[in-house]
């Protein structure tokens, strides 16, 4: 058998099993990306995929840089201008203080866990991954316990926008693997950022220009899809920050067709399960029991780093907002969970060549924090909300 | 017959809104006239400019119901606009002189209850109600579809 059937025949046995394994933990009451990871590792190559000679290899990297490219269309077009606007300062500067806090933190605690002659790059990278947040977690708490207030508001506002600074961050720290000197850096950062900004931009206008146009509503999945592909496909041509790029993709195009932006975000909401079980599965199945038994304490230090982080950037944030004293103090520890953007960014980062062999380790460990983060999450959650005084009456748990 | 003729038989008068109107207002509006699922935004004179359902002020009023809502989802929650935010500017509209038969296939494709009925300057006079015709056309257990053409 060649390799092309054999890489068909993974991504459907993956896809099957993690939606099999994803009900089944659901029904118990546990996170369904439980069930995704645990299918994935069953296809591991110290499993079933050593067996049946499936491997997760460098087929894997066109597939994964499209899904991160629809979530990061997805994240863009979350939002319009005037939403941010009436947003309001405490939301966006809270979420600007966490986000940043946790990939500060991040950062210095693995440079100085790694050392900084050979763990930059990899520090770097864990950093880049630091400032992404799940809401799903926390928001599944807030629907349970019918949660109200101005933290649980201030918690969706920030939990709806911080993947976007997340991916900016993300972009920036991609930059900042070049070997340049700072100040030459800085303003070869800065063009490749505007450059990135303004191919989104022009696709966006593009892509509208053509739903307007497209009096089929069958025909606008394939016009995002082919907008996303061909923006991915000249960022990455040009040397451009091509989520970034995806990101201004969804932005422009929802901005610019105003009342009738749904138009292009809609069709593509639906898929963002299938990506997520695909970046769950395909991490699941590079799992390696002697990287990460190896790597315990990076896992323990990530962990702990990006949550101190989370908690004092939301203080300070929420502070310089001048938000309420329960905003300040509780808003950190909501924001704990992290999971399919993070998994997804960490498996685009596993071919970068300024990390050689160091792919594997960090989707290891954003795994195993992946399923730290949804047994801590909502408890976390549960518990800042409470001591904000915004818990109501308990209903029904959902599976999430 | 046409459309005109139509109105006069089975006169139904459209929820109308103006675009600054808050979710709330739009809800209100719709709730008053129970089993009407169409809000036509106008302007002030009269015009057409828009369309919301029901069922999309219903979404965000009850966003805070949804176990598992999207980012989108979230940010509509917490920063909601006016009800203009959410019309569809291309709501599809017959006009007084056209012939129902020629109108209805709009009504049924457009996912409309009502179907908006406007004047030559585009100014909102009537509805045609998708019940109404169903009830006024369905074929009976022994007979063909009742003609509504011109010559009816």
């Amino acid at each position: 058998m060649n390799a092309e059937p054999k890489v068909i025949l993974l991504i459907g046995l993956l896809m099957v099993a993690g939606l099999a394994a994803g009900t089944w933990v659901a029904r118990l009451g546990a996170p369904r990306v439980l069930g995704y990871v645990l299918a994935g590792m069953l296809f591991s190559t110290g499993l079933l995929g050593g067996t049946l000679g499936l491997r997760v290899e460098g087929w894997a990297e066109p597939l994964v840089e499209f899904s991160l490219g629809i979530i990061a269309y997805l994240i863009g077009g979350a939002m319009t201008a005037a939403q941010l606007r009436r947003s309001g300062r405490v939301i966006l500067i809270s979420a600007v203080g966490e986000s940043l806090g946790a990939v500060v933190a991040v950062f210095l605690t693995m440079l100085w866990i790694i050392g900084a002659e050979q763990g930059a790059a990899l520090a770097l990278a864990f950093a880049a991954l630091a400032a992404t947040t799940d809401p799903a977690g926390s928001v599944a708490v807030l629907h349970q316990y019918r949660s109200s207030g101005p933290l649980s508001k201030t918690l969706l506002g920030v939990a709806a926008i911080d993947d976007a600074l997340g991916i900016l961050l993300y972009s920036l720290v991609l930059i900042g693997f070049t070997d340049l000197p700072l100040l030459a850096g800085t303003g070869a950062a800065a063009v490749t950022i505007a450059g990135g900004v303004l191919l989104g931009i022009a696709s966006g206008r593009a892509l509208a220009w053509t739903v307007q146009r497209l009096h089929f509503r069958e025909f606008h999945l394939p016009a995002i899809l082919a907008a996303i592909l061909l923006t991915i496909g000249l960022a990455q041509q040009w040397e451009l920050p091509h989520l970034l790029a995806v990101m201004a993709l969804g932005f422009t195009s929802r901005h610019a067709l105003a009342s009738m932006g749904e138009r292009v975000i809609l069709p593509l909401e639906r898929l963002e399960e299938t990506v997520f079980l695909l970046f769950f599965t395909l991490a699941g199945a590079q799992f390696e029991i002697n990287v990460f038994s190896v790597h315990l304490g990076l896992v323990a230090a990530y962990f702990v780093a990006r949550a101190l982080g989370k908690i004092c950037g939301a203080y300070l944030g929420a502070s310089l907002a001048s938000a309420p004293l329960p905003v300040r103090r509780w808003l950190g520890p909501t924001l704990i969970p992290q999971a399919g953007v993070a998994v997804g960014l960490a498996m685009a980062l596993t071919h970068h060549p300024a990390l050689q062999d160091m792919g594997t380790v960090i989707v290891n460990v954003l795994l195993a924090n992946t399923f730290l983060c949804e047994a801590a999450g909502p408890l976390a959650a549960r518990f800042a909300l409470a001591r904000a005084g915004e818990i109501g009456a308990k209903r029904k748990r959902h599976g999430t | 017959m046409k459309v005109k003729e139509w109105l006069k038989r089975y006169e139904r008068v459209p929820v109308t809104a103006a675009a600054d109107w808050t979710l709330e207002q739009a809800a209100n509006a719709l709730l008053d006239r129970p089993g009407v699922r169409d809000l036509f935004l106008i302007d002030d004179q009269g015009r057409l400019i828009g369309h919301v359902s029901l069922r999309r002020i219903a979404q965000l009023l009850l966003a805070e119901h949804l176990p598992f809502p999207s980012r989108r989802q979230l940010m509509e929650r917490i920063a909601c606009g006016p009800v203009q935010e959410l019309m569809d500017p291309h709501v599809t509209a017959a006009s007084l002189e056209e012939e129902v038969d020629d109108v209805l296939h709009r009504l049924i494709e457009q996912g409309l209850e009502d179907l908006p009925v406007v004047d030559a300057s585009r100014r909102l006079v009537g509805v045609v109600n998708l019940s109404t015709v169903l009830r006024a056309l369905r074929p009976s257990a022994s007979g063909p579809l009742p003609d509504i053409g011109a010559n009816n």
